[in-house]
């Protein structure tokens, strides 16, 4: 697979007819990173998961902070969480984008074209307003995470107890402007996507839709990227049931598989479930921002909902994009941002808590024990790609057995099955950790 | 110029640094040739190019074979960010076997057609040829951008965002030493620095003294936060045997903080997370351990050939 954030292949194994039986999804890479952290100080905790996952660190750094307050019942202030909020939905703009253009939009735009040329830099060849557009977007986010935490890449500001320090006036000023200046873009991209998934859309319908139920972090408001909670959704899109998130941690079970490091989760051992996007939006009714919420209409009334039709999930993307311009607006205009006061000191200690985030690409669980002396005995994590495992190789195997017989060539074949992992944007460096 | 980018046992995060430099990433991206990026563009094989980026350490045979063929077809290899230079985080997991480190993860599952471990993590330069490093956590932006700037024939003219000597974060960091004693070790987890002052002086566990700089020392400098050494150890400490990061620094500690070593070791017995997070699988680090210092040229012996 190529166009993926990671080293990932997919084998497709045929049965005694030449159909395809099995999809595996094959995936090394290793490093054992929920061992190597065994023995640190909650001092070094933080940098460390970081180092997970460098498009994801926003994700893993909250995701941290979250099992360490939970562990040992330390309150984060309201400044704080805001500020958390708004570093997690710049990376959400930021991550989104890149799934967007680097990932997918080659893809929408040429689905037919040669290997050489299906891609971000071919288009910038020809297209170089459209990649600049889309790419700050990018940008923007990237400003975002920059303005509260340092770099891009492994920021410095989520700390537990809160963030490393408040925002400042000018910082917001600047911020807000830069959103504001946005608008048109979002429209524009917008518009854009639309247009081309109604150009693919016999491939969005066929695409994905193996029957599982959708998984997504829930707070008091609706969508959140972090919240007390998560909310299992059925396929049929009723709620099955709400589980706190300490719990969640016993509530996934995980297992390996024999042809790949990324181990596969099951909600209590035996219910696949999808999480990211499409799991997020299905379990809201709204967004609670005007735009973002019409979209969200607009996509719910595109055929069956919630879907697995995994196309949706650029949609879906866009829907979110546009939530995340809109609210961090209003949260860079809320007077509750001011507090100065954005960290509650941490002691540590002997304890365990579970501390549960939206990444970009669906729910990542971070379970955490500590020691009396207040270092890490253990960590799990568990990440959004293996959430998303059976129902991808799921999907794969229905797209397989399409593919069989149709299509001209291998290579074209190819890219179908790629189109289907890249709208997951699966991250395998989290995915395998 | 032909460029080809990978990332090996890394986490993309240095990778996407290229996609974080405004408009000289359009100009490094869009104006040179990317004949193999597994990230950006569908090729499925390497070529003959003029250089190759490579991000993260080496970890199993399918890595090692990757290294080994980038450095068969690319005049020049650039490791990119501390994994690829020193190992980085994930060498961390050096401390443990392979078979331990499965374990713990997997249980005793057998895995089925999935490439052969080394046995350690390896740094780039412990597995083939490396014409440049750039360390960092990720590397400094500048940098990167001066560097690929200038290999593509493009920013003529443009002044080296690195310092002039080899120096340490140290020298780069505009706090001030104010003289004034700190009263026992401090955790940037219970206190709050006071501003504009020396971290180590403060009694923070800050590595600038004995790490690389060349990245403006941003984190304590601009950001309160003590360094983490993610640059890799200053040329000194690598080069003279009597230096260490975890002595050097629990001297200097235990004179600001006025707190005797024994009790600062007590207090910071997490010593590979704390004083060797991005370079504890760097081979020339190990003769600094227990029993190490005579065997300087350990390093030779640990190369690993395909």
């Amino acid at each position: 697979m190529t166009r993926v954030s990671g080293d990932l292949s997919v084998e497709v194994v045929p049965d005694e007819a030449g159909q395809p039986a099995e999809v595996r999804l094959c995936a090394s890479g290793f490093r054992g990173f929920e061992r190597l952290v065994q023995g640190t100080r909650l001092d070094n905790l933080v940098h460390l998961a970081s180092r997970t996952c460098g498009l994801c660190s926003v994700s893993h750094q909250v995701a941290a902070c979250r099992a360490v307050e939970n562990a040992l019942g330390v309150e984060v202030g309201e400044a704080a969480s805001r500020l958390r909020e708004l570093l997690m939905l710049g990376h959400l703009l930021s991550s989104h984008a890149l799934s967007l253009t680097i990932q997918s939009l080659p893809d929408l735009l040429f689905p037919k074209s040669d290997v050489a040329v299906r891609n971000i830099l071919s288009i910038y060849r020809v297209e170089e307003e459209i990649v600049r557009k889309v790419f700050s977007l990018r940008f923007l986010g990237g400003q975002m995470v920059r303005a509260l935490g340092g770099n891009p890449v492994h920021p410095l500001a989520p700390v537990p107890g809160g963030v490393l320090r408040p925002l400042k006036e000018d910082q917001r000023l600047q911020l807000l402007e830069a959103l504001s200046r946005a608008e048109p873009l979002l429209e524009e991209t917008s518009q854009l996507l639309k247009m081309l998934l109604k150009r693919n859309a016999e491939l969005a319908r066929e695409m994905g839709g193996s029957e599982s139920a959708f998984l997504a972090v829930r707070g008091g408001e609706g969508w959140t990227l972090t919240g007390g909670a998560v909310l299992l959704t059925g396929a049929d899109g009723n709620a099955v049931e709400e589980v706190k998130e300490e719990e969640l941690a016993q509530r996934l079970e995980e297992a390996p598989l024999p042809h790949t490091h990324l181990k596969r989760a099951l909600w209590d051992g035996k219910l696949a479930f999808r999480v990211g996007p499409l799991a997020r939006l299905a379990a809201v009714s709204s967004l609670g921002t005007p735009m973002a919420d019409g979209e969200l209409a607009e996509l719910r009334g595109q055929g069956e909902w919630p879907t697995g039709r995994i196309m949706f999930a650029h949609a879906a993307r866009m829907v979110e994009m546009i939530y995340a311009w809109e609210r961090m607006i209003s949260l860079l205009n809320d007077a509750a941002l001011a507090g100065e006061e954005v960290r509650v000191p941490v002691e540590p200690a002997a304890g365990s808590g579970t501390g549960v985030v939206e990444s970009p690409e669906g729910t990542l669980t971070y379970y955490l024990e500590l020691g009396d002396d207040g270092r890490v005995t253990r960590l799990n994590i568990v990440s959004p790609l293996q959430c998303n495992h059976l129902p991808l190789q799921e999907d794969l195997l229905l797209e397989a057995r399409r593919l069989a017989g149709a299509l001209e060539t291998e290579e074209q074949a190819r890219n179908r099955l790629e189109m289907v992992v890249r709208a997951y944007a699966p991250c395998l460096a989290c995915g395998v950790h | 110029m032909k460029l080809e980018v990978v990332s090996l046992g890394g986490c993309l995060g240095c990778l996407s640094t290229l996609l974080e430099l405004g408009e000289s990433t359009f100009s490094i991206l869009g104006q040179n040739q990317v004949l193999y990026m597994p990230f950006l563009v569908d090729k499925k094989e390497v070529a003959p190019c003029d250089v190759a980026l490579v991000e993260g350490g080496v970890r199993d045979h399918r890595q090692l074979e990757m290294a080994a063929s980038l450095r068969e077809s690319a005049s020049r290899v650039i490791a990119l960010g501390s994994c690829a230079v020193y190992g980085g985080v994930p060498g961390l997991a050096n401390q443990v076997s392979e078979e331990g480190l499965f374990r713990r993860s997997y249980e005793d599952h057998v895995f089925q057609g999935l490439p052969e471990g080394l046995g350690r993590l390896l740094p780039l330069d412990s597995c083939i040829d490396v014409d440049l490093k750039m360390p960092g956590c990720p590397p400094p932006r500048a940098l990167v951008e001066w560097v690929l700037l200038r290999l593509s024939g493009k920013g003529e003219g443009m002044p080296s965002p690195l310092p002039e000597e080899e120096i340490t974060v140290c020298s780069e960091c505009r706090l001030q030493c104010t003289g004034e004693e700190a009263g026992g070790l401090k955790s940037l987890l219970r206190d709050q620095p006071r501003p504009g002052v020396c971290l180590l002086e403060q009694g923070y566990v800050c590595l600038g003294p004995v790490t690389k700089g060349g990245c403006g020392a941003p984190c304590p400098g601009r950001h309160g936060v003590p360094c983490a050494g993610c640059r890799g150890p200053s040329l000194q400490v690598l080069l003279e045997p009597s230096h260490d990061l975890a002595l050097d620094t629990l001297r200097r500690l235990s004179r600001a903080a006025k707190v005797p070593r024994g009790e600062l070791e007590t207090a910071l017995p997490d010593v590979p997370h704390t004083f060797y997070a991005h370079c504890f699988a760097e081979p020339l680090m190990r003769r600094k351990r227990r029993g190490g210092t005579s065997r300087f040229f350990r390093r030779l012996g640990e190369t690993v050939r395909r």
